[in-house]
């Protein structure tokens, strides 16, 4: 791919403070259009990767979005061509979801009119939450919460997405509705978008790419169904597992057991 | 045009009305507490003596412009002051009960009084206008510049600014026991009515000083009033926008040190109003700050305008000191409102 097009992240360390949590870490070429999935067991560095990016945490990295090395900004004229979403959900507050998105909007720099109104509705829309937009969100579930702090990112229309575990608070329908709708978008409008996952049947079913963190490192990295293979499984979650097609022609990953490492608990 | 947009645009011009409602509740609680006062003074003389000062005789000037007016409107800014005080520092330390005094500043320029009364200032001329609000000025200062301090070396976290915050507070009511333990009788007692808290000591150069402070720090406040709204998704939601988070609580707690610096060494230790003003805000306004942070003022001034009046009207023939007043009824109000709150919620 051309080098004036897509995301480059070479010798990416990062950690916090004296704690490194990444070590070197070097992606292929990401082409715009690209959903890409962040997998790895607890503690490989999911988060720490998209907060490196995003310039939330000190990292020493080049990262070169399309023309611009990003790494190069300060962090809040990199977080304006970013969406970063954390894991944490917004916070219950007697903010509306509408004035929650609008004031998120604003904050970044965003003009209050009618572009942005149409934009906020759209979104609301799409992620279904147009009935709940003038409820507090504090009288709003988790799963709803979750879809909130997402359509802040949606409205500002970044070009690169980071996800922390986006789906972790919704139901199996949104799960799946969000990864398509974010397949289509990333497409439509050739943004980046990169998902931390812990459910590799969703990155299966969705993601074109797959980065596979294990322990601070990069330990795989392409297109989904290579790379989630027996051995990266092994390596990477310690489980016996494989990927198998359903009926309907999807990859699914079909897990036989934990393998036994010095961390496994006795059996009862 | 959209459903939910025409729909919030329904909700923004409710609340701006009730924000022009809250500032005429303001104004009429003003002119009550200019009209109520022990000496027979008729209330069509009040509001004539308001606009056509040579009407009155000189009794009446002086109580009319000398005693009630300052003080009337010194309840008004230094409830606006605490309320504004309040309302950023809730925000910016994520917790519903920061407040001026909670975080230690109140009990700071009570050391500063103490230590102003202690030291001779207080007896009578000009030092007594003087040496005590600005020893209590500079106290409160000290101790926000001290909370500042440690929390740039700690990271400025929500929870090491309030921790720092009680800690001073506790240090701070040590540091006044210990000075009324060495105090003289009649200084004591100085210092004890000036914990109480009084608008007994207005004056018209005290009222220029705080009105000017909130006529700047106001649109300065208001210009993060949407970064503040963002934060009221969460720390991480705000810093992924861009949002400095540290530095803007910073910039907040130094405001809000300012306004309550200049409230309470005028005033004294007004307890509550800090507290209760923002939670009274949340609930008629919600948490838009362009309408939390002016309906936080708005509430504060009302409120100690009011306990003005209820302290002149509570023992006829006395005026007790407010903050007596805004404590006793500040406890009930609070738990009133945090009960609306998550009837709400």
């Amino acid at each position: 791919m051309s080098l004036e097009k897509g995301l480059r992240i070479t010798a990416l360390h990062a950690g916090y403070g004296a704690r490194r949590v990444l070590e070197n870490i070097d992606m292929p070429p990401i082409a715009p259009g690209s959903l890409v999935a962040v997998l790895g067991a607890n503690a490989a560095g999911k988060p720490t990767l998209l907060k490196a990016v995003a310039g939330l945490i000190p990292a020493q990295a080049r990262i070169r979005l399309h023309d611009r090395e990003l790494s190069q900004l300060p962090s809040h004229e990199r977080l304006r061509r970013i969406g970063y979403l954390p894991q944490v959900l917004p916070q219950p507050s007697s903010l509306l979801a509408y004035e929650l998105i609008l004031g998120s909007a604003r904050a970044a720099g965003l003009a209050h009119d009618e572009e942005l109104e149409k934009r906020i509705a759209s979104v609301l829309c799409g992620l279904g939450l147009q009935e709940l937009a003038l409820r507090p969100v504090a009288e709003l579930s988790g799963g709803k919460r979750q879809l909130v702090g997402l359509a802040q990112i949606f409205v500002r229309r970044p070009e690169l997405l980071l996800l922390d575990e986006p789906t972790s608070a919704l139901d199996l329908r949104w799960q799946m509705e969000l990864l398509a709708s974010l397949r289509r978008s990333t497409r439509e409008h050739e943004t980046i978008a990169i998902v931390a996952l812990h459910d590799l049947n969703l990155a299966l079913r969705h993601c074109d790419l797959a980065l596979i963190l294990a322990e601070g490192s990069l330990l795989a990295c392409g297109p989904t169904a290579e790379v989630i293979t027996p051995e990266i499984l092994r390596r990477a979650w310690h489980i016996e597992a494989r990927v198998e097609r359903c009926s309907l022609g999807h990859p699914v990953l079909l897990i036989d057991h934990p393998l036994q490492t010095d961390t496994t608990p006795p059996a009862a | 045009m959209t459903a939910s947009g025409d729909g919030y645009r329904g909700i923004v011009k409710r609340r701006f009305v009730l924000l022009l409602a809250a500032l005429a509740a303001v104004v009429a609680a003003l002119m009550l507490d200019v009209g109520w006062g022990p000496s027979a003074f008729a209330w069509q003389d009040v509001l004539r003596g308001l606009f056509d000062r040579e009407s009155l005789t000189a009794a009446q000037k002086v109580i009319l412009w000398d005693i009630r007016l300052p003080q009337a409107l010194l309840a008004v800014l230094v409830g606006a002051a605490l309320g504004l005080s309040g309302a950023q520092l809730q925000t910016v330390l994520n917790n519903p009960l920061a407040s001026p005094c909670s975080l230690g500043l109140t009990a700071a320029a009570t050391v500063g009084a103490a230590l102003a009364i202690i030291g001779g200032w207080h007896a009578g001329g000009p030092g007594q206008h003087v040496m005590i609000p600005l020893l209590s000025f500079a106290c409160t200062l000290a101790a926000a510049w001290l909370i500042l301090v440690l929390a740039r070396l700690f990271g400025a976290r929500p929870e090491m600014v309030v921790l720092f915050g009680i800690a001073l507070f506790f240090l701070c009511n040590a540091l006044v026991a210990l000075l009324q333990y060495l105090a003289a009788a009649d200084a004591l007692q100085q210092v004890v009515f000036w914990t109480m808290g009084s608008v007994t000591r207005a004056s018209w150069i005290k009222n220029g000083i705080l009105a000017a402070a909130l006529a700047l720090l106001l649109p300065w406040i208001l210009r993060d009033a949407w970064r503040l709204t963002a934060m009221r998704a969460g720390e991480e939601h705000a810093a992924s926008l861009g949002i400095p988070t540290e530095r803007l609580r910073l910039v907040c707690l130094v405001r809000a040190s300012l306004l309550a610096a200049l409230a309470v060494s005028f005033a004294g230790a007004i307890a509550f109003i800090g507290l209760v003003g923002p939670h009274l805000a949340r609930l008629v306004f919600g948490e838009d700050h362009r309408f939390y942070l002016p309906g936080s003022a708005a509430a504060g001034a009302l409120v100690l305008s009011l306990a003005a009046i209820a302290s002149k009207a509570l023992v006829p023939g006395a005026v007790l000191p407010i903050g007596i007043v805004t404590a006793l009824a500040g406890i009930p109000l609070l738990v009133t409102l945090l009960f609306m709150q998550r009837r709400r919620s």
